[in-house]
């Protein structure tokens, strides 16, 4: 199955990822290429079976929700330290991005 | 031979015995890096003078009754792993700029156990590959063969202790991450049971897949790292309330009667390269004499591991990638804006361009390919098709596995079918490179361990040969093919879930038996 042009500039619009002409085209043959792969799946019965998600049976893990004061032993990061991470300017410990609406 | 050659246990005795301080270890490892980075680059960064500070601070602790066998022991840390302060890439231009405000749980264990940090070592970019030659740094070069990948992804990691620049390292599997670099590079490396290790703080590739695990020099060495850094963390909802055994017990056995190893026929295939196999059954032969009984067995879904991993991994990557945004971490767009006509702008679309060049710019092919791959299978109406059909021969193929353990205690595989391929050999085809990771990739789906020990060597003279037949070499082998480099061989342990002691049992008797893995590349 060979993906179109329109089908992979509308999941790089999805994904978000901007890409040029020549990787657009370079991924339609990629992509279907991987997709004809995995049709490989196709041929094994699978009615009835449950699918798996994780693997060590886990459910519902809960922890205490707690506030760490900054510098105290359970705290893991400064809220400041972690806005730093961001490239954007900072307003009011906010990040200020561009117009939404 | 150097001090940078000891393995962790042989370098902890020295210290305590004094014959050498962690300071004169540290420079050791510093002066291997200073000489053979130019050639290898297994680091990404490199923190000398921090590595000597820590060094210097940890003398006195070194030989107090207490103290851990990792105290003061140089290491090494995929670029993956957040270092509060020190710079964590995931090789990725999108990252290429952020320091960390804290440390990962196991960053923080390895800490309080004494680690002396050497630095950041070289992936695929965000762990997606199998080559180390995704990363934004640049491709690392196997120690044994220069012209070969070193594996991957943590190939930085196998090429930085197969080349004594660190004593030990961290890695990441998700597909075979630590395995096939340590098969490529002759090396002992574990993939732990899902969960066993806590992944707080080390940079997510695909959630339900991602382990973290140690690259060493033999399994001892590995028993030493793993009773530091194993356990549940609060912090990781993923990591069971298991109790932690000391890994170092069972190590000692001189032999392995009663142990019931496994073959599975299915890992034996057509086209996979002859030296490989034989050494794998060499290997068995020697496990045999220690008393262990071989049996074939059979894990049917074999054949669907790779293709399930290539749609729930992508899947996940997809979800994990979608943080990296341009917004809560930089850089941000960095190429001039295309020009669009102003008047035809609606209200958001500047944030929607943002998006779309931080992520565009910031990401390699790799990657793109992965979050492309993801979004289309989980997209509306493909969703039922391939993510849940691709959860669903998950089940199955981890039921192998639960199957074939109510007969047998480890199940043995080659740990690649191929030794280490050529630098740019397998970078057009994407579909070539995931084969690669035939015999890994089912050991996550099931989330089950496996240990990678080196089995032995194949001359490059007979890999090129193996590599035309299959058809996925050049037809005639060229001169540099030719060439007479031995390249080391690995052998995979698989067992079941939470049973890694019994894996280092067999690894450990397999050592005592073998020098393998005592084997160093000439650099």
């Amino acid at each position: 199955m060979k993906l179109t042009k329109q089908q992979v500039e509308h999941v790089a619009m999805l994904a978000r990822l901007g890409l040029s002409e020549a990787e657009i085209e370079k991924f339609q043959t990629q992509l279907s290429g991987i997709l004809d792969y995995v049709e490989l799946l196709n041929e094994v019965k699978t009615d009835g079976i449950q699918p798996t998600a994780q693997v060590t049976g886990l459910t519902n893990v809960m922890r205490a929700d707690e506030v760490a004061s900054p510098g105290s032993a359970k705290s893991l990061a400064d809220a400041d330290a972690l806005l730093d991470c961001s490239p954007l300017l900072k307003v009011e410990r906010q990040i200020k991005v561009k117009s939404v609406f | 031979m150097s001090l940078a050659s000891l393995t962790i246990h042989e370098a902890a005795e020295g210290l305590r015995a004094k014959k050498f301080s962690a300071v004169e270890l540290t420079a050791y490892c510093l002066e291997r890096i200073k000489k053979l980075e130019p050639k290898l680059k297994s680091y990404t960064l490199v923190t000398g003078e921090l590595a000597l500070q820590q060094a210097r601070e940890l003398e006195s602790r070194i030989r107090s009754q207490e103290s851990s066998p990792l105290c003061g022991i140089p290491m090494a840390l995929k670029d993956v792993f957040c270092t509060s302060g020190v710079r964590t890439t995931a090789c990725s231009n999108i990252l290429k700029n952020f320091v960390p405000p804290y440390d990962a749980t196991t960053v923080k264990k390895l800490k309080s156990a004494g680690m002396v940090l050497l630095g950041k070592t070289n992936t695929d970019e965000f762990t997606c590959g199998g080559s180390t030659e995704t990363s934004c740094f640049g491709v690392t070069r196997n120690p044994w063969d220069l012209e070969r990948v070193a594996g991957g992804s943590s190939g930085g990691s196998a090429a930085a202790v197969a080349a004594d620049e660190c004593i030990y390292a961290l890695g990441t599997d998700t597909g075979g991450s630590i395995r096939q670099p340590s098969a490529f590079c002759g090396l002992t490396g574990l993939k732990v049971t899902y969960g066993r290790v806590s992944r707080f703080g080390v940079i997510s590739m695909a959630s339900s897949l991602d382990t973290v695990g140690p690259i060493a020099k033999d399994v001892q060495d590995i028993a030493l790292i793993m009773n530091e850094i194993a356990g549940a963390d609060a912090y990781d909802s993923t990591t069971p309330q298991v109790a932690v055994p000391n890994y170092l017990e069972g190590l000692d056995a001189k032999d392995l009667k009663g142990m019931k190893i496994g073959l599975p026929k299915e890992y034996f295939i057509p086209g996979m390269d002859p030296e490989v196999e034989k050494a794998v059954r060499t290997a068995l032969e020697e496990l045999k004499k220690l008393g262990a009984e071989v049996k074939e067995i059979s894990l049917p879904h074999t054949k669907y591991g790779l293709a399930v991993y290539y749609i729930i991994c992508p899947s996940e990557v997809s979800a994990n990638m979608a943080r990296y945004d341009g917004i809560r971490y930089g850089p941000g767009p960095l190429k001039e804006s295309r020009s669009k006509k102003q008047e035809s702008r609606k209200a958001g679309d500047e944030l929607m361009e943002y998006y779309l060049r931080s992520r565009g710019e910031g990401f390699g092919d790799e990657v793109k390919r992965r979050i492309m791959i993801g979004t289309y299978v989980l997209s509306a109406g493909y969703y039922d098709a391939y993510y849940l059909k691709a959860q669903k021969v998950r089940t199955l193929v981890k039921q192998d596995f639960e199957k074939a353990f109510e007969d047998v205690d480890v199940i043995i595989t080659p740990t690649t079918p191929t030794p280490a391929f050529k630098v740019g050999q397998n970078t057009a085809d994407p579909v070539k490179m995931y084969l690669e990771d035939v015999f890994t990739v089912s050991i996550n789906i099931a989330g089950v361990p496996a240990l990678a020990v080196p089995c032995g060597f194949s001359s490059g003279e007979r890999t090129a040969r193996a590599r035309s037949e299959r058809g996925s070499g050049s037809a005639s082998p060229s001169d540099a093919e030719l060439t007479k480099k031995v390249l080391p061989i690995g052998m995979q342990i698989i067992g079941p879930q939470f049973g890694e002691p019994t894996l280092l049992k067999v690894g450990s008797a397999f050592q005592k038996a073998t020098d393998w893995h005592k084997k160093k590349p000439k650099l």
